[in-house]
């Protein structure tokens, strides 16, 4: 991976998931997007996909998986603390400490499509906030 | 042989605006898809960021005339600056007014919220603010009713230079391999200018004299 080179983040990238998150059926370890084989760009051959979280949480081109007794440190957390947590649950009332993540432009729309209200949990609140429950998310971001 | 004023006029001046206007037309095919120009998978992203980064090369570029004559003897360079300079004022308006219907949709309330909360726009916004003085005070009419003041109201063309190039760093996430190195131009074109003024001060009274002209 050419952006490898520079040290932007701790390499070899890492990505963590509690077991009951990895368990969740909506959590994905995908080979293919739209129908087709993932593209190296897309994290081929192997990618986590959990769909409710941010996008940096799904690691591409996995190469080996480990069950940790304690929670595992993971890339943008050690890269910017403040900024990325563990959890990277999508959360609009949670913003960025520089910018808000209050709306979103969906791609594949036109040009001109406005920005939409983003979701809490990216649309899948029935589906996983139990996971969470009782856990202060502005917090634990 | 042209003169050396009519070939700033005739053919130094087309060929910035040609180049100045080539990322416009390519956003703009982007856009209609023209050609086969494509701008990614985050249209409304690519071109704000492209304008972005245009205003910001323009203003380098601007800011490089001065020492670019002085280094090379070119002092008919001076022709060109405005042109420069309002070009890259031209790209961070286009950029502000992308971002402000594009991506805001005219929502005052949200820009007034940006403005106030997120340091990084706010940041631009105040450069954009300097380029909006410096281009309405470019005329000639401007420059003889503002006589000497005038320079040191264009002097502010630095602080400009500084909060873009700030406001560039201030989004990136991580990687500022980028930015870094709009940092270190700056800081070479402005380092430049100091050192410039303080080989004038240091030197004696008659050599001062000469270095004026």
């Amino acid at each position: 991976m050419p952006g490898q080179r520079a040290r932007v983040l701790e390499w070899p990238y890492t990505e963590g998931l509690r077991i009951d998150e990895a368990m969740h059926p909506l959590a994905l370890m995908v080979v293919g997007v739209y129908g087709k084989w993932l593209p190296n760009q897309n994290g081929a051959p192997l990618r986590l996909m959990a769909p409710w979280k941010y996008g940096f949480k799904n690691a591409k081109a996995i190469v080996r998986i480990r069950f940790t007794e304690r929670q595992p440190q993971t890339a943008w957390n050690i890269a910017a603390p403040g900024e990325y947590g563990f959890y990277a649950n999508v959360n609009p009332k949670v913003d960025h400490p520089r910018w808000s993540q209050a709306t979103e432009r969906r791609i594949g729309n036109n040009f001109f499509a406005p920005r939409v209200p983003t979701l809490p949990f990216n649309g899948y609140a029935n589906e996983v906030a139990d996971l969470y429950r009782g856990m202060d998310l502005a917090r634990n971001f | 042989m042209l003169n050396i004023v009519s070939r700033y006029r005739l053919i130094f001046k087309p060929l910035i605006w040609i180049a100045a206007l080539t990322p416009l037309a390519l956003m703009i095919a982007g856009v209609l898809q023209f050609a086969n120009v494509h701008l990614g998978a985050d249209p409304v992203r690519e071109v704000l960021h492209r304008s972005g980064k245009t205003a910001i090369n323009l203003l380098l570029i601007t800011l490089a005339v001065t020492p670019l004559r002085q280094l090379l003897g070119w002092p008919h360079l001076l022709r060109l600056r405005r042109l420069l300079g309002l070009f890259a004022f031209f790209y961070a308006a286009l950029h502000f007014f992308i971002y402000v219907s594009l991506d805001l949709r005219f929502a005052l309330g949200a820009l007034l919220q940006d403005l106030t909360k997120r340091p990084y726009i706010t940041v631009g916004f105040s450069g954009l603010l300097i380029l909006c003085a410096l281009a309405a005070t470019s005329t000639q009419k401007m420059m003889r009713r503002l006589g000497r003041r005038w320079q040191s109201l264009h002097r502010w063309v630095y602080g400009a230079g500084l909060l873009a190039v700030w406001h560039f760093w201030w989004q990136v996430k991580k990687d500022i391999r980028e930015p870094l190195l709009y940092v270190g131009i700056l800081t070479t074109l402005l380092a430049w200018r100091l050192w410039a003024r303080w080989r004038l001060t240091s030197q004696s009274a008659p050599a001062k004299a000469l270095g004026r002209i």
